[in-house]
């Protein structure tokens, strides 16, 4: 057995290398970012367009029936087919945007009295990939190692600082550039959500070839315009919706036009760990990344107030104070409680459905767990012995009765500890 | 600040309990009593908090007790408790049958972001179901879907510290990093979920499971009562008491329960 393992072992290690060295191999022959974005380069993105033919939006990240999109102007389309490079979305609605109550802004020397002046007021940053770049100034797409992108999250942190809102950047690398960077990611923002941000930002940057879909004059300075991504797979989706509504309804109203469209799209994006988490696409890799830094300071100036971080000075001193404001309310949380509550009982009822073949047996099954028999094994021995006891009487006259019918015994017995047999847990 | 809103806070605690009450369950499916599923449990939660440095240098290594270690030593006891070589190497086949698998998947077919044109699910769901369905088909057994989930996810990490070091680039290793909710650990879980849903609707759609040439001692093992027909042929009125015989028999499972 022991050699067995060994050499279980010794094939892992050596088959791990085999795989390191591969992809070290594919890199060679690729580009860094990989084969997609190659063909991306060469012109493969997608354009949305509406029913009239009217470009919606355009994106690098491959667009599938369901997703939507918030427009510039607030308009929400869904994606109903893709064909080819072109996704053709239907417009549902005029979305209304939450604004951030005005009292949050307090003025100067404000006679407000700050409710929490212990609380933190902490955004936590971070690339998950780190090598994105931008070509015009940093002259590759993608950099292994510190690409631009990690200038453009310090430049956001930076300037969040200068607001007098603290801030944990993180420029750890979770390379190479593939779907297990969010698994590699996911622990930096674990290690950034130990702080206790108030909120999460994972910046990252579009591909698509076309740098004019991004580049605007906002606020007297030349800037990339920001996407915000909300990922419609976890069960913060409706928080983090309603948190970037948030964002680009307020943001855009300070620097109109900054944030071009939020995108919900398939995916995770690790923001299942935090229902304040948004990840943000600072212009794309044809942009200079000056611009892109621009857009995330004036993005930055904008932030605190949706998040109710008020950046005034306060009476206390100066820097951040807490203020009681509409800003941190968010009824997206109570949507995903719902859900996930409502998941809960479907998902609960279809498994012991599944598993005791009956709604009768399903309901026994939730009652039996409501009075306590679940938790016997818990609860010490005083619940287990009493319910031995009451049901060791019964036994005894059934078993005398019955001549001896075991299994029905034993059908009771087994009520009273819902702990599996250990041939059960296979 | 405003602090954090009443209904954030409730949406967090309602995950988190949902997601540790789910994993006890989940635990209590692997040969843990539901003290011993408590405990870990509880000890990943603490250990969440606890990384151990393995290396430092170019590329640091460090190891999360609640995100690494724990779940790893959890996969090996759990091997180890699986009784049969036979079964051993099957979870051991599955677990690298699964390394090899989400690697594939993760670092070829999906690669760039989530959204590529092979992503059906998001990677963190990819790994549970590739792993939890190479185990089931291997050897149909939850046990197998949790090794090969767990240790299967941590390959990717040996695959990336040799891909760092190999290319002479900077970085961390941060095994389990991510505590209590790092891949590893939830691919383990939602393998386990998926064994018992697929397993538990398999056998309630062919009527039960299959006994037709399955060893005797498994088929005796299946039966619901622990009772089984040595057991039976004991409770004989002539050689002792019935009902004590019958309560010493569930004093006995009682206690290896506690």
């Amino acid at each position: 057995m022991g050699l067995i393992a060994v050499v279980i072992g010794v094939t892992t290690i050596v088959s791990a290398q085999y795989m390191a060295n591969s992809a070290l191999e594919a890199k060679v022959d690729l580009p860094i970012v990989g084969l997609f974005e190659r063909e991306r380069n060469d012109g493969g993105y997608y354009t949305i367009v509406d029913e009239k033919g009217n470009v919606v939006s355009k994106t690098s990240r491959f667009v599938y029936p369901e997703d939507e999109i918030i427009s510039e102007d607030d308009k929400l389309y869904r994606v109903e087919r893709v064909s080819e490079d072109t996704a053709y979305a239907k417009y549902i609605k005029d979305v209304e945007m939450p604004m951030v109550s005005e009292n949050t802004t307090l003025p100067v020397n404000s006679d407000a009295v700050p409710v929490q002046k212990n609380a933190k007021d902490l955004i936590g940053i971070y690339q998950t990939h780190n090598d994105e770049s931008y070509v015009p100034t940093d002259g590759e797409e993608s950099i292994q190692g510190a690409g631009g992108i990690v200038d453009v999250g310090q430049a956001l942190s930076k300037q969040l600082k200068t607001q007098g809102v603290n801030t944990v950047w993180s420029d750890n690398g979770h390379l190479p550039h593939d779907q297990n960077a969010y698994k590699r990611s996911r622990r930096t923002a674990f290690q950034l959500l130990k702080q206790r941000p108030t909120a999460l930002v994972d910046v990252h940057r579009d591909g698509i070839p076309d740098p004019d879909y991004y580049r605007a004059s906002v606020g007297g300075q030349k800037v990339a315009k920001l996407r915000l991504v909300v990922g419609r797979q976890n069960q913060n989706m409706q928080a983090n919706l309603d948190f970037a509504k948030r964002i680009k309804a307020n943001v855009n109203k300070k620097y109109p036009g900054l944030i071009r469209e939020i995108f919900m799209a398939k995916g995770n994006y690790n923001q299942d760990l935090s229902p304040r988490s948004v990840l943000i696409e600072a212009g794309t890799h044809t942009n200079d990344k000056e611009r892109a830094i621009n857009g995330v300071q004036l993005f930055a100036d904008a932030l605190p107030a949706v998040l109710g971080i008020n950046t005034a000075p306060s009476k206390g001193g100066p820097g951040p104070s807490g203020v009681e404001g509409g800003g941190a309310t968010n009824p997206g949380d109570w949507t995903s409680i719902l859900w996930v509550l409502g998941a809960l009982i479907v998902g609960g009822g279809i498994f012991l459905l599944i598993s005791t073949g009956s709604w009768q047996k399903s309901w026994d099954s939730v009652k039996k767990a409501g009075a306590g028999q679940e938790w016997a094994n818990f609860f010490g021995k005083a619940v287990r012995t009493r319910q031995r006891h009451k049901k060791g009487n019964m036994l005894e006259s059934q078993i005398n009765e019955k001549d001896f019918k075991i299994e029905e015994v034993e059908e009771k017995l087994v009520d009273t500890n819902d702990e599996r047999a250990e041939y059960q847990k296979d | 600040m405003a602090g954090f809103p009443i209904g954030m806070i409730a949406l967090l605690v309602v995950s988190v309990l949902i997601y540790f009450g789910l994993a006890h369950r989940i635990l209590d499916r692997l040969r843990l009593t539901d003290k011993a599923a408590l405990a870990i449990i509880a000890a990943i939660i603490i250990g969440s908090f606890i990384d151990i440095p393995i290396t430092t240098g170019r590329v640091d290594t460090t190891i999360n007790l609640g995100g690494g270690v724990i779940p790893i030593l959890l996969s090996f006891y759990i091997l180890f408790r699986a009784g049969t070589p036979k079964e051993w190497i099957r979870a051991l086949i599955a677990t690298g049958a699964t390394a090899a698998a989400i690697w594939f998947i993760g670092s070829r077919l999906m690669t760039g972001d989530p959204g590529g044109r092979f992503d059906i699910i998001d990677p963190i769901y990819m790994y549970p179901i590739v792993g939890g369905s190479i185990a089931y088909l291997l050897g149909r057994s939850r046990r197998a879907a949790f090794v090969a989930a767990t240790l299967g996810v941590l390959s990717l990490d040996f695959i990336n510290y040799f891909y760092l070091a190999s290319r002479g680039l900077g970085g961390t290793v941060a095994i389990g990093g991510a505590g209590a909710f790092d891949a590893i650990v939830l691919a383990g879980f939602i393998a386990v979920l998926l064994a018992e849903i697929v397993g538990e609707g398999r056998e309630r759609l062919q009527g039960g499971p299959v006994s037709e040439g399955r060893p005797k001692e498994l088929l005796q093992g299946l039966k619901k009562p622990q009772l089984d027909a040595e057991a039976g042929d004991k409770l004989t009125p002539d050689t002792e008491t019935d009902s004590a015989s019958v309560s010493r028999e569930h004093n006995e499972r009682g206690d290896k329960n506690e």
